[in-house]
């Protein structure tokens, strides 16, 4: 390779990291706008964020083209393949996360007009305050290629996930209250399941941005992450056994 | 505004047009001199010998080559400078859409991760349109906490038919969106206030001359004066609040800190029994006394204290603080903080409910009362005192409102 198109083809690969930065920004904006939406329920709004997702899908193509052209023209080995890659699939694990913002907002729209009481807005607050952290966190981890703070995102991201049980507990203490309907009630239970959603991708993104750095695929994300959640499943359902419908249908990632 | 900057930009322009231009004369200038060619007072030289010709020729040339950089790069520094002052994002790029200028604002964006990121996409996408001959303006929304909104302005630079590139221009106009809404909402919500209890007023007095019974008579002058009330205190507070902004509140006598808060917490005593709230002061015993207006401290307090316990659940409790917090080495703080366990305050309505008549919930307001001027006092007072007041909330368990007050005010 010349000294020429070496310099083009490092400046192509950051440029896609700029694309995938901006990718990011746009996803954690859908977020915030999709809770803010959500919170003041205003379904023109929540509409118009559905209608926006499809900038991030543009913009997410646009970033799996130039990574393809790349690996076709280019032929990367080591440390630029494993850029190359991880990209790709951080850029879906984006892709992704707007679409929760998108099904937040239609969850929004089927649970109109009910009113939300104070205690579940205060912890949709939280938890979206939460979700983009993490976003951010795993976007900063790929820029700076620091896998030490890719490798604390999982553990940064117990919050959110402790969040989402209380919120569970709060929904299931209203509505026995019959303080709310069945079906705010459903569309609440599957609105938190999406912030906590939200905060998988963030994780997933910091192992791919682990890989990128180290070559080594952390194992964490499948199978094994999967039976640390069962196990911590069991332990936490002894006591109270509402929180069933909140943890019982994890998937493996 | 943008006019300004504009020219700004333009003025900008054409300097480095300008300089561009004025190391083209200097270059003409240095060819003439050369000693290759005959210059005008060759006649003077004539008697010299051509090598010391050419070595004098050679020096001039070197001091005028040497005073062209000096002028240049000065000029281009002052240039800089004065661009990376601006508070706007300024980028200028080449017809070839290569970026050759920026400024310290335009770098930030540039450079930017989250939000920002989407900016420096937009000045990007605008300078390509701007390229191609367009003017374009867009504005872009942050929603991510803390919002901000900027504008994106792109034109082409042209000169004399020449197309030298195109420039972008980004502001920030979170404050003056701020400021913009700040300003329509007072209008609307202050005529709001005054209006409803006046159109209450006016169907009572129909009703009141269309019927003589006494009992109805009674009746309907009962609930009249309720109204006048209203009005009344509204514009008892809006006073207070103009004197406050005059200044005219900044006491100058020595307060005891501990008996403000004994005053605001008696005061409001009675209203929390009826909902049954209990009323908890802790924090330090003996303060050192702290000069301002005891009146207006105790009239902060007992604000904070009233939305307390108006949105507190019946039985719930209310904690007040009073503590002393060291800022740096060697100046202190004083803190009161006033926390409730009631329904809080959502994410968005927190920046603006320290404005004038901002309510979080109009329709609740006339069941809870007030007159929505409070937390403006409460802001007014502290600023007064060098201070300021800040809160922190979640929907659903609770506010806490906290003064900050330096305690070397004054002294």
């Amino acid at each position: 390779m010349t000294e020429q198109a070496r310099r083009s083809f490092h400046s192509d690969i950051e440029e896609i990291s700029d694309l995938i930065v901006q990718l990011a920004a746009r996803a954690g904006d859908a977020v915030a706008r999709a809770t803010d939406a959500l919170l003041r329920y205003d379904l023109v709004e929540a509409q118009q964020i559905i209608d926006d997702d499809e900038h991030i899908d543009i913009a997410a193509i646009e970033v799996e083209e130039q990574c393809q052209s790349l690996l076709a023209l280019q032929q990367p080995m080591a440390g630029d393949l494993r850029q190359i890659l991880a990209a790709m699939w951080i850029t879906a694990e984006l892709e992704r996360t707007g679409g929760l913002a998108c099904n937040i907002c239609k969850g929004a729209r089927r649970m109109f007009p009910a009113e939300l009481p104070p205690k579940l807005r205060g912890l949709i607050a939280e938890m979206s305050e939460e979700a983009i952290r993490l976003i951010r966190l795993s976007v900063d981890s790929y820029s700076e290629h620091d896998a030490g703070l890719a490798s604390a995102l999982d553990d940064i991201d117990d919050r959110l996930d402790s969040l989402h049980r209380v919120f569970v507990r709060n929904l299931i203490e209203v509505s026995r209250a019959m303080d709310l309907d069945v079906q705010p009630a459903v569309q609440l239970a599957l609105i938190a399941r999406y912030y906590e959603r939200i905060g998988d991708h963030a994780v997933n993104i910091s192992d791919r941005v682990r890989y990128m750095v180290s070559g080594v695929m952390p194992w964490r994300g499948g199978i094994a992450r999967h039976a640390t959640r069962e196990e911590r499943v069991v332990q936490e359902l002894a006591p109270d056994p509402g929180e069933m419908s909140s943890n019982g249908e994890d998937k493996p990632d | 505004m943008t006019t300004l900057v504009i020219a700004v930009v333009l003025a900008v322009g054409g300097a480095i047009v300008g300089i561009a231009l004025d190391r083209a004369r200097l270059r003409r200038r240095l060819r003439s001199l050369s000693p290759a060619e005959p210059s005008g007072r060759g006649g003077r030289r004539a008697g010299r010998l051509p090598a010391q010709r050419f070595v004098e020729a050679a020096e001039r040339r070197r001091d005028l080559a040497e005073a062209a950089r000096v002028t240049a790069d000065t000029a281009a520094r002052r240039l800089e400078a004065s661009l990376d002052g601006l508070q706007a994002g300024l980028v200028l790029c080449d017809p070839g859409g290569r970026v050759v200028a920026r400024n310290a604002a335009a770098e930030a964006f540039l450079q930017a991760r989250h939000g920002e990121a989407l900016v420096s996409r937009v000045i990007k996408d605008l300078l390509e349109r701007a390229r191609a001959g367009e003017r374009v303006t867009t504005t872009v929304e942050l929603h991510t906490e803390p919002r901000r909104s900027y504008e994106v302005e792109a034109r082409p630079v042209e000169r004399q038919g020449e197309r030298l590139g195109a420039v972008a221009l980004v502001r920030d106009t979170t404050e003056h969106h701020r400021i913009e809404s700040v300003r329509r909402d007072f209008v609307a919500n202050v005529s709001h206030e005054l209006k409803t209890p006046i159109g209450a007023l006016s169907l009572l007095a129909d009703s009141l001359a269309a019927d003589p019974e006494p009992e109805v008579a009674a009746r309907l002058a009962g609930r009249m004066q309720v109204e006048i009330q209203r009005v009344d205190s509204t514009i008892d507070d809006l006073l207070t609040l103009a004197m406050l902004e005059d200044d005219a509140g900044r006491g100058d006598e020595t307060v005891d800190i501990a008996a403000v808060v004994t005053a605001a917490v008696d005061r409001i005593s009675e209203t929390a029994e009826q909902s049954d709230i209990k009323i908890v002061v802790s924090g330090q015993e003996s303060l050192e006394p702290f000069r301002g207006s005891r009146i207006h401290l105790e009239s902060a307090l007992f604000n904070l204290l009233d939305n307390a316990v108006k949105f507190s659940e019946p039985g719930g409790r209310v904690d007040v603080v009073v503590e002393t917090h060291d800022r740096d080495l060697h100046d202190r703080d004083l803190k009161v903080s006033v926390a409730d366990a009631g329904i809080g305050i959502p994410v968005a309505e927190r920046s603006r409910i320290f404005e004038r008549f901002y309510r979080v919930d109009r329709a609740r307001s006339r069941h809870t009362g007030g007159t929505g001027l409070g937390l403006s006092i409460v802001r007014h007072v502290a600023l007064n005192h060098g201070g300021d007041v800040n809160v922190t909330s979640r929907e659903g368990y609770g506010s806490q409102f906290t003064i900050t007050l330096p305690l070397d005010n004054g002294i």
